[in-house]
C-alpha cells in the first residue's frame, strides 16, 4: 500500500492509502479519496496525545511556572493540555511540579493508583529529576527524583523550567504517546543497570 | 544516577503506604471528619486540613504541614554561606528577590560590607517589583479559589511583564540569584528603567479594571465581608505579620519599624484596614501595590551613578562570632533570619522565621465556627506559600 | 529617623542576667539569659506588656556544653524592641524538657512543636506535642548535630 500522506504537521498521523485498483469492488470509486485505513491504536493514541488532562499537582516553585504555562501568555490549552483536573480519577498525566518530600510519598502513591490507565508522568524541574538544588549528601527530607516513585515519561530540566520548556516537554510527551511508547525509566531500573559486578 | 541513601537511620526508605484517615465519629449523625489535601483543587500548595464538621460548620480545623519540607535549615548548617545562597530564593519563591537580597543584606550587616548607593536603589526597584508580582499572583489565585476565573488571566498577564523585566536583567523569572554580598550581579540599563516606568503606567491603568472586575461582584463581597476575621488580639497572639496584620488595624511594616536597605529614604505609606476580614486583606494588598509603585518611581528618579556591586566577588566569608537577627518585609510579612556564627564559613545555625508559618497557625482559630466553603476563601486570603512554612 | 522610645519592662526575678546589646551590630535591642523555671512567667510578662512572641528556636550545644539552648525573641508592633532570651538546659536527647509557653502565646504552639520535631526537646503542658514537619512515623530529630551529617553519607551518594 502506498503511503502518500506526504508532508505532515507535528500532530497528524500518517495513514496508508488504498488505491481503488487494490480494493477493486470493495470501495466505490467515488469514495476512494475519502477512505482511509488505520490501526485503531494509532487513532486512539492521537486522541490521547492531543487531549492530555493534567492533574493539578503543584508541589513547590515549579507549580508557579506550570500555572504561568496555563495562563494566557503561554496557553497550554492550544495543545489540548489546558484542562487541569483536581481529581486524579479524571486526569491522564501527573506533572510533578516541585520537590517531592518524603512525607508526600504515600500521597503520591495513592494518587498514582487512582489515575486510570493509560497514564503518564512528567518530571518538571531539577528536583524531580535528581533532587535538583536540594540534593546534598545525606539529604533526609526528599526523594531525589520522581522516578523513585513512578515511571517517568518526560524529564524537563530547569529550576524552574520556563513555561516554554514545560510546553516543549508536553509536546515531546505527545510525540511519545503517538508512537505508542511506554515509560521504562525508573530509578530502580537504572540501579539495576549500574550495579557493580 | 546515584544510589538512594540506604542508611539504617532513615526508615523512610521503605515503600510508601497509603495514609490513614481519621475515622472516629462522635456517634452523632451531624459530626464527621473531612480530610482536605494535601492534594486539592485550591491553588495553595501541599497543605492538609483535617476538618471536624458539624453539618457545614467547622468545629475544629487542624492543619497538617510538612509536605514541602526540604531541609533548608539543615542545608544551611552543612553548606557555606555562598553554597546556601541559591536556597534563599526557593524558600518563598513568590518573594524570591526579597529573600535573596534579604539574605545578602543580612550577611552585609553581620560582616560589615559596604553596599554602593546605586546597588541600594537597584535592589529596591527589584524587590518592589517582586512584591507587586507576588500580590498580583495572589489576587489571581485568590479570585480563582473563590470561583472567579477571569482575573487570574489578567493578573498573570501583568505579572508576565514584571517577569520579563526582571528576567532580562537577572536571568531568572522566578527563583533569582540577583544579589551579591555587597551589591547586585549585573547593572541595569536604560531599557530596564524605561520598561519599569512603562510598566508602572500600565499597572496603574489596570487598577480601575481590577476594581471594576472584582470589587462590585456580589459573590466576591458575600464571600469576603465578615469572613475569616483575624482581629488585632488574635494577630498579636499568633505573631501574625504582613498584610494580614495590617488588615487588622496594626500598621507594622519592617521597612518602617526596622528600616534596612535604604527604605528609610523613601516616601511611602503603610495601608491598614480595621475589619480584619478577607475583604480587608484584599484591600490592603491592592493598596500596597500602589505604594510599591510609588517607591519604584522614586528609586528610578534618583538612581545614582556608580558601582553596582563589590569590587571583588566575595566567596569565603569570615563573619564575627555571635548571634544575629535580621528581618525584612516580604510580601507575606516579616521574614527574619536568626544566625549563629562561630567565625567559620559555615553557619552553626540559621533559623528562618517565615511569615506564613505564624499566619497559617492562626487559621484554625479564624476558621472555627465558619462554614466549610469558607475554608478556601480564608486560606487564600491569608496568602500562604507552603514551602516557606515547611522549609 | 529617630526611634520613638520603647516601653520598658521590669524583668526582675524573671531573667537570670541582662547583657549588653547593640542593635546596630546584631539586631537585638535587649539580651537576657534566663532559667527554664521562669520561662512561663517571663512570657506572661512580655504578653501583658504588649510584646508578641516573634520566634522560638533551639540550638544543639551538646557537643561543647552538654546542653540544649532555647532562644526566644519577643518584639513589639508599635515600635521595634526585640528582646532575646537564651535558656540553657543541660541534658541529653531524650531528656531535655522545659515548660511550654503555648498557653501564653499561641504562636509558640507550632514553634514548640517544630522544636520537638527537629530537636527532641519536650515541652511539658503543651496542648498537642506532636511532630509538625517530619512524617509522623519518623524516628529521628533532624536538626540534631549528630544526625544526617554530610561526612557520614555513603560514598557515591
Amino acid at each position: 500500500m502506498d503511503d502518500v500522506s506526504g508532508a505532515t504537521s507535528g500532530g497528524s498521523v500518517s495513514l496508508p492509502v488504498v488505491t481503488a485498483k487494490e480494493m477493486e469492488g470493495q470501495i466505490p470509486i467515488e469514495a476512494s479519496p475519502f477512505v482511509r485505513f488505520a490501526v485503531l491504536e494509532d487513532l486512539l493514541n492521537a486522541a490521547r496525545a492531543n487531549s492530555l488532562w493534567p492533574l493539578t499537582f503543584g508541589l513547590a516553585c515549579c507549580a508557579i511556572e506550570m500555572m504561568a504555562a496555563g495562563a494566557s501568555k503561554y496557553d497550554l490549552d492550544r495543545f489540548g493540555a489546558g484542562v487541569f483536573r483536581p481529581s486524579a480519577r479524571q486526569a491522564d498525566v501527573m506533572i510533578f511540579a516541585g520537590t517531592i518530600s518524603r512525607k508526600m510519598g504515600p500521597v503520591i502513591k495513592q494518587l498514582w493508583d487512582q489515575m486510570p490507565a493509560p497514564k503518564w508522568a512528567i518530571a518538571m524541574g531539577g528536583c524531580t529529576i535528581d533532587g535538583g538544588p536540594f540534593k546534598y549528601p545525606n539529604q533526609y527530607a526528599i526523594y531525589e527524583g520522581a522516578d523513585h516513585l513512578v515511571p517517568v515519561d518526560v524529564y524537563i530540566p530547569g529550576c524552574p523550567p520556563r513555561p516554554e520548556a514545560l510546553i516543549a516537554g508536553i509536546l515531546s510527551l505527545q510525540e511519545k504517546i503517538r508512537k505508542g511508547e511506554k515509560a521504562v525509566s525508573t530509578h530502580q531500573a537504572a540501579l539495576v543497570e549500574e550495579k557493580p559486578s | 544516577m546515584t544510589a538512594p541513601t540506604d542508611s539504617p537511620t532513615l526508615p523512610m526508605n521503605a515503600p510508601p503506604q497509603a495514609p490513614t484517615l481519621v475515622q472516629a465519629h462522635d456517634g452523632d449523625d451531624e459530626t464527621y471528619y473531612l480530610n482536605m489535601g494535601p492534594q486539592h483543587p485550591s491553588m495553595h500548595g501541599v497543605l492538609r486540613l483535617l476538618l471536624k464538621l458539624r453539618g457545614e460548620r467547622i468545629e475544629v480545623c487542624d492543619p497538617v504541614i510538612g509536605y514541602a519540607h526540604r531541609a533548608h535549615e539543615k542545608m544551611a548548617e552543612n553548606r557555606s554561606y555562598v553554597q546556601f545562597y541559591p536556597n534563599t530564593s526557593r524558600i518563598d519563591y513568590l518573594s524570591g528577590m526579597i529573600y535573596n537580597i534579604g539574605y545578602c543584606q543580612m550577611i552585609e550587616k553581620v560582616c560589615s560590607y559596604e553596599v554602593p548607593e546605586r546597588a541600594v536603589a537597584i535592589r529596591i526597584i527589584a524587590c518592589e517589583l517582586n512584591r507587586i508580582q507576588s500580590h498580583l499572583l495572589w489576587l489571581g489565585t485568590y479570585l480563582m479559589d473563590i470561583g472567579g476565573i477571569t482575573p487570574f488571566l489578567y493578573c498573570f498577564d501583568d505579572r508576565e511583564e514584571i517577569l520579563g523585566i526582571l528576567d532580562r536583567v537577572s536571568g531568572s523569572r522566578l527563583t533569582y540569584a540577583y544579589g551579591r554580598f555587597g551589591g547586585v550581579t549585573r547593572d541595569v540599563d536604560d531599557v530596564f528603567l524605561s520598561q519599569a516606568t512603562a510598566f508602572l503606567a500600565r499597572l496603574r491603568g489596570r487598577f480601575p479594571l481590577y476594581a471594576k472586575l472584582v470589587e462590585g461582584n456580589v459573590i466576591f463581597r458575600e464571600r469576603s465581608i465578615g469572613v475569616g476575621v483575624i482581629d488585632r488580639a488574635m494577630a498579636m497572639r499568633y505573631g501574625v505579620t504582613g498584610p494580614c496584620l495590617r488588615a487588622a488595624g496594626v500598621g507594622y511594616d519592617v521597612r518602617k519599624a526596622e528600616p534596612y536597605g535604604g527604605y528609610e529614604d523613601y516616601d511611602f505609606d503603610v495601608p491598614t484596614r480595621e475589619a480584619g476580614d478577607c475583604l480587608a486583606r484584599y484591600e490592603v494588598r491592592v493598596a500596597e501595590m500602589e505604594q510599591s509603585c510609588r517607591i519604584i518611581e522614586q528609586a528610578i528618579e534618583r538612581l545614582p551613578e556608580g558601582a553596582f556591586g563589590p569590587k571583588k566577588f566575595i566567596k569565603k566569608l569570615k563573619p564575627p562570632v555571635g548571634e544575629f537577627y535580621f528581618a525584612v518585609e516580604s510580601a507575606r510579612g516579616q521574614f527574619g533570619m536568626y544566625l549563629v556564627s562561630d567565625g567559620k564559613d559555615i553557619p552553626v545555625k540559621l533559623k528562618l522565621r517565615t511569615p506564613s508559618f505564624a499566619n497559617l497557625s492562626s487559621m484554625s482559630e479564624a476558621l472555627a465556627g465558619t462554614m466549610v466553603a469558607d475554608t478556601i476563601a480564608v486560606l487564600g486570603s491569608i496568602d500562604v506559600v507552603m514551602p516557606e512554612i515547611d522549609r | 529617623m529617630s526611634r520613638a522610645a520603647a516601653p520598658t519592662i521590669d524583668l526582675a526575678g524573671l531573667v537570670a542576667q541582662t547583657h549588653e546589646a547593640d542593635y546596630g551590630v546584631d539586631g537585638f535591642h535587649h539580651r537576657h539569659t534566663a532559667d527554664s523555671e521562669s520561662i512561663v512567667r517571663l512570657a506572661e510578662a512580655f504578653a501583658r506588656g504588649g510584646w508578641f512572641c516573634e520566634m522560638v528556636t533551639c540550638e544543639d550545644r551538646r557537643a561543647d556544653e552538654r546542653a540544649m539552648r532555647l532562644v526566644y525573641t519577643f518584639n513589639r508592633f508599635d515600635v521595634a524592641d526585640r528582646h532575646v532570651v537564651f535558656v540553657m538546659i543541660p541534658g541529653e536527647i531524650p531528656g531535655v524538657e522545659i515548660a511550654s509557653i503555648a498557653g501564653v502565646s499561641s504562636a509558640a504552639n507550632w514553634l514548640e512543636r517544630e522544636i520537638y520535631d527537629m530537636y527532641g526537646v519536650r515541652f511539658t503542658d503543651h496542648p498537642n506535642l506532636q511532630r509538625l514537619l517530619l512524617p509522623e512515623d519518623a524516628d529521628f530529630h533532624a536538626l540534631l548535630k549528630d544526625f544526617g551529617r554530610v561526612e557520614d553519607a555513603e560514598a557515591g551518594s
